[in-house]
């Protein structure tokens, strides 16, 4: 797949006065406007968030034990095969050609949920622990998580070292969900852009591909406008944090963190520079399906154009009529999270287990087909760095706050892994740290070490930062999983 | 009957729920730190950008010790800074801009507003372009004329005080003219002046619902009095969901609300605008959950298995179900009897040809559906929601009786339950064929039964109903048996189906005591705390005697925690500055 027709000047991103004139920059020096890391290549994170869990069995083991003459042993996630010799799951079937820049790891635990929510694993629960690791207030759907998830300290921290004009972008894909994964910091949840029309408005205003023509006048006055609607207003906030309660306070706080950023952006656009680069075309609203590619479009080209960082693409629990088979089952609520609960009740050998998988697959196939897009994007060698494709330069990881929906399981969650972060991380491997599938891979026991805390700590320090730790204290031993680092 | 509410929340609940209530599993003991959930974090709080915990809970906000109702003090819970809902910034935008305005929201329910929202507010005012200034209503004086400061000035005054529910302080119109100023040396005048307007509609002092409050020595300790412009903005939220029109602020600044009486007044005001259905109709379609819930879609995305309920549930008819459920509420609240007793009794719907057919008769407009489709529960539109696919569901009627229609609590079924709808096509055996029959063989058991001895016995009395609300008398060719009993209420006892059910919850204070607890917190913006409980108690004893509504919203307007605020004193006091 391929953006536009002159993709060479995809990241190649130009600043250009309101006069018109090219300023003498770098090729690149939107994109790379510092150094930063020691092998000066930029390194991106991206986060492909699916809700719902995926087609495990492997669950808590004792609830597997007590279903085990009901419980459907479909497993259509794992992959066959260990280290490099490995067949994927059947669900990753649509980015099996990515399998060389593949890393699926298994056996990682939420140890937190298991730990502190209800019944080992609650979506609400879940979906605030997945990616902070952290502790939470709150019960039932109020609760909160009182930490950062890892996709916000990792947009900070690049964004230190390469300076973007979004700190990272987040899109969903909407449907049926318990709460966000996604956490800004303590408390405050980031939510999504599920509009592809006002992501593509908001991220690729200013951007053109077209160097020739001056920017529009209308456009320049606007955002000089803005830049004074913002200096005001945060103007108002200033004067109003000195007049109520302390708690109040941070949430004005808050608040004004994010005009920060908004003014940090308009900065850029008011000073009447408008940055080169190729937007995605033909970006569209619709169903699910249509959504979901027009916000691939939207991070490949944000990605490549170096607007940001970071990107995350969440993936509501939604059915996903438009699969090849349609919708097979009568999942109850009509939500994707009963079709994932269904699959302790349909029954072996049945032909309502037959279809419930058939779905089940497709829904969770369409959901990686539309990461296949994003890993196409910017595997392209068309938009190479320092050798390597954005890709390979960069972390893809896509999870969910369940392993087994059905058993709610906080147990080897979903975990894989695209890029290596510029050589730092394995490729082309499956690795597992269930300790009973070292020995027997299909074993259905299951015992690990290994949580998102450490995977987490992993990423950071593929990314080149120094952490020893992510999260809370609830992973059993600190640190990274080394078995990962290349 | 004159039953004490507080008797019967304290004790009921507890009482009936034992077993039902928490979780049914436990730990396993595979986790690594199993004791202490939620508890402490190893990292110093830090920055965003740090891997630990990246902040702290906001401070709480401590609750001062509860008086007894008979000294006669008021007292509130605390609040928390209130944003504004998504719809009531679009109306207060509207209102105040004498437009129609429409822009993306997010809608979010969380304290602190997300980086999404703060984005739409931006992208929502630069929507707005410089002939909206042009209305008289927006700026007193020809502010698109030739530059004069005066006018800007005046419009500052005029319009801030709309925006800002408030009289804008002399240092805040300062403020404003300086960012004017500093507009004007990139910008022309008109621009400038948007820009102004923008920074309003911008300003937290309009996006967020600021209650400072004012000193009353005779309060007890934290509490204080609203100011005539934090009632009124209350009020206007409250009854009319939008800013408060000029009547209301000329109230608050002559003084007219400083007492109980001066509120009620302007409340009674209120309730003859039409513009008071539009809020009261949002919170019965939240009672209702007409737009989904946490496991339910919305009426609008329910799906229903055309070829097992044998039509299709159009667009249309899905419409038309929702507006019969909401008129029926408005017409019963403010056209008719006005009583909780009419919203469960009241036989007359709101029909289109099609919902007419569905309901056995024909028709259009009001036409009255008999005695055994009595109030708001027989109503097309919660029947289907808690339906399946296929067929009625009890056990979700029942259980949405127990959670929204009573306020009683109980526990998510354990990760272990089936929990698949009830299909006789695939689950009847030789002693079970009807939906209630496999329900109840479904159900059996110690275990289950402490949950759905009540789940069911409600649930059941909705048993005529089908999937889509249509009356049906046999199932497999079995007869339909709705004949239950209620039980954990207070109006316990036999009831033969749904229309007996109806008429008995008419008359219960548990019932009513839920349904009005629902506009105390619309109120509020919040649950209701121990400090609410004289005002609750009050407002409650009196609905369950009279079961008027509009007095219900009166009395909630004119009670102590509606008028009195706690706990938010301004910052610079707390560190005695």
């Amino acid at each position: 797949m391929r953006f536009g027709s002159t993709k060479n000047s995809g990241r190649r991103a130009f600043l250009r006065k309101a006069g018109g004139g090219i300023l003498g920059l770098p090729l690149l020096e939107f994109t790379h406007g510092l150094s930063w890391a020691q092998d000066a290549v930029n390194k991106r994170f991206v986060t492909v968030f699916s809700h719902g869990g995926t087609l495990s069995p492997r669950g808590k083991e004792y609830l597997v034990d007590q279903w085990n003459d009901k419980a459907s042993i479909a497993d259509r996630w794992h992959p066959t095969g260990l280290g490099a010799n490995f067949t994927v799951g059947e669900i990753q079937k649509p980015v099996e050609r990515f399998q060389k820049k593949m890393l699926f790891v298994s056996g990682v635990d939420n140890k937190t949920a298991i730990a502190d929510a209800d019944y080992n694993g609650d979506h609400n629960f879940n979906n605030v622990m997945c990616l902070t690791c952290a502790d939470t207030t709150g019960s039932k759907e109020n609760v909160t998580a009182l930490g950062p998830s890892i996709d916000a300290v990792i947009a900070k921290r690049l964004a230190a070292r390469q300076p973007v004009r979004f700190e990272s972008i987040h899109l969903m894909i909407e449907g049926h969900q318990y709460g966000s994964p996604f956490f800004r910091a303590s408390q405050q949840i980031a939510r999504g852009e599920s509009s592809p029309v006002s992501a593509f408005d908001r991220i690729f205003a200013g951007v053109t591909a077209d160097m020739s023509t001056g920017p529009d006048p209308a456009e320049v006055r606007e955002n000089a406008l803005r830049r004074h609607v913002l200096n005001g207003t945060m103007e108002e906030f200033k004067t109003l944090r000195a007049q109520v309660s302390a708690h109040d306070r941070q949430v004005l706080d808050a608040h004004f963190d994010h005009l920060t950023a908004l003014s940090s952006e308009i900065q850029t656009l008011a000073a009447g520079t408008t940055a080169q680069c190729v937007p995605p075309t033909g970006v569209r609203g619709g169903e699910g399906n249509v959504v979901g590619s027009a916000h691939a479009k939207i991070i490949v080209a944000a990605l490549r154009c170096g607007l940001t960082n970071v990107a995350n693409l969440e993936i509501a629990d939604i059915l996903a009529p438009w699969a090849p088979s349609g919708l097979q089952v009568d999942s109850g609520y009509g939500i994707g999270h009963s079709l994932g609960h269904l699959q302790r009740d349909v029954g072996q050998g049945t032909d309502h287990e037959r279809r419930w998988i058939i779905e089940m697959v497709e829904n969770r196939q369409w959901r990686m087909s539309v990461m296949g897009e994003i890993l196409e994007g910017l595997d392209d060698p068309a938009f190479s760095e320092g050798g390597r494709t954005i890709l390979d330069n960069s972390i893809v990881y896509y999870t969910s706050e369940f392993g087994s929906p059905e058993h709610h399981s906080s147990y080897e969650v979903p975990t894989l892994v695209f890029g290596s972060a510029g050589g730092k991380l394995k490729q082309g491997q499956h690795i597992t740290y269930n300790k009973h599938r070292t020995a027997e891979p299909l074993a259905r026991q299951h015992e690990s070490d290994a949580s998102y805390h450490n995977l987490y700590t992993t990423f950071l320090q593929a990314l080149g930062e120094n952490d020893g730790h992510f999260g809370n204290d609830r992973a059993k031993f600190k640190g990274p999983l080394s078995e990962l680092f290349a | 009957m004159k039953a004490s509410l507080s008797l019967l929340s304290g004790l009921l609940g507890p009482l009936v729920f034992a077993g039902c209530v928490g979780g049914l599993v436990v730990n396993d003991g595979n986790g690594d730190s199993p004791g202490s959930p939620n508890g402490t974090t190893d990292g110093a709080p830090g920055p965003e950008g740090t891997t630990g915990p990246g902040g702290s809970e906001p401070p709480p906000i401590e609750e001062q010790p509860k008086l007894a109702c008979d000294e006669g003090l008021p007292q509130a819970s605390p609040s928390l800074l209130r944003r504004l809902a998504p719809r009531e910034y679009l109306n207060s935008v509207s209102d105040l801009l004498a437009m129609d305005f429409v822009a993306p929201l997010d809608d979010t329910e969380t304290v602190y507003t997300t980086e999404l929202a703060v984005r739409q507010f931006d992208e929502a005012t630069r929507l707005l372009e410089t002939q909206v200034l042009d209305a008289p209503s927006v700026a007193p004086c020809d502010i698109l004329g030739p530059t004069d400061r005066s006018c800007v000035e005046s419009f500052i005054a005029s319009f801030g005080e709309r925006a800002f529910r408030r009289t804008v302080s002399e240092e805040e119109k300062t403020a404003l003219l300086s960012a004017y100023d500093e507009a004007r040396t990139e910008l022309d005048h008109a621009a400038a002046s948007l820009a102004l307007l923008r920074i309003m509609l911008q300003s937290p002092q309009f996006l967020y619902r600021v209650e400072i409050g004012e000193e009353d020595p005779s309060l007890p300790p934290g509490m204080r009095k609203l100011t005539g412009y934090e009632r009124a903005t209350r009020l206007s939220y409250f009854f009319l969901g939008t800013t408060p029109d000029q009547e209301l602020l000329d109230a608050a600044r002559s003084g007219e609300l400083d007492d109980a009486a001066g509120v009620r007044a302007e409340a009674n005001r209120l309730l003859t605008s039409t513009t008071v259905r539009e809020p009261f109709r949002e919170v019965v379609s939240e009672w209702l959950q007409l737009d989904g819930a946490t496991v339910l879609p919305s009426l609008e995305d329910t799906p229903k298995d055309v070829a097992a309920v044998g039509q299709e549930l159009t667009q249309g008819l899905r419409s038309a179900m929702r507006n019969d459920v909401l008129t029926f509420a408005e017409r019963v609240t403010f056209d008719e009897q006005g009583t909780f007793e009419a919203l469960l009794t009241d036989t007359h719907a709101f029909v289109t040809p099609e919902l007419a057919d569905l309901y056995g008769a024909s028709g259009e407009g009001w036409i009255d559906v008999g005695a055994e489709r009595p109030g708001i529960l027989t109503r097309a539109a919660w029947l289907t929601l808690t339906g399946s696919q296929k067929h009625q569901s009890p056990i979700r009627r029942g259980a949405f009786l127990i959670r929204e229609f009573l306020c009683q609590p109980l526990s998510d079924p354990p990760a272990t339950v089936d929990n698949t709808p009830v299909d006789p096509s695939t689950d009847s055996t030789a002693d079970a064929v009807t939906i209630r029959q496999i329900t109840e063989e479904r159900t059996t058991g110690d275990q289950c039964q402490g949950c759905h001895k009540r789940i069911n016995g409600l649930g059941f009395a909705f048993e005529h109903f089908d999937t889509l609300g249509r009356w049906h008398d046999t199932e497999q060719g079995a007869p339909v048996d709705a004949a239950t009993s209620i039980t954990g209420t207070d109006v316990d006892g036999p009831v033969s189906g749904a229309a007996d059910f109806m008429n008995q919850m008419a008359n219960s204070a548990v019932a009513k005591s839920c349904f009005g607890e629902r506009f105390f917190r619309s109120a509020l913006g919040r649950t209701l705390g121990e400090l609410d409980d004289c005002s609750r108690e009050t407002v409650m004893q009196k609905f369950s005697e009279t079961g008027n509504i509009q007095e219900l919203l009166l009395d909630i307007a004119s009670s102590d925690a509606f008028l009195y605020m706690n706990g938010a004193a301004p910052a610079a006091q707390e560190e005695g500055q």
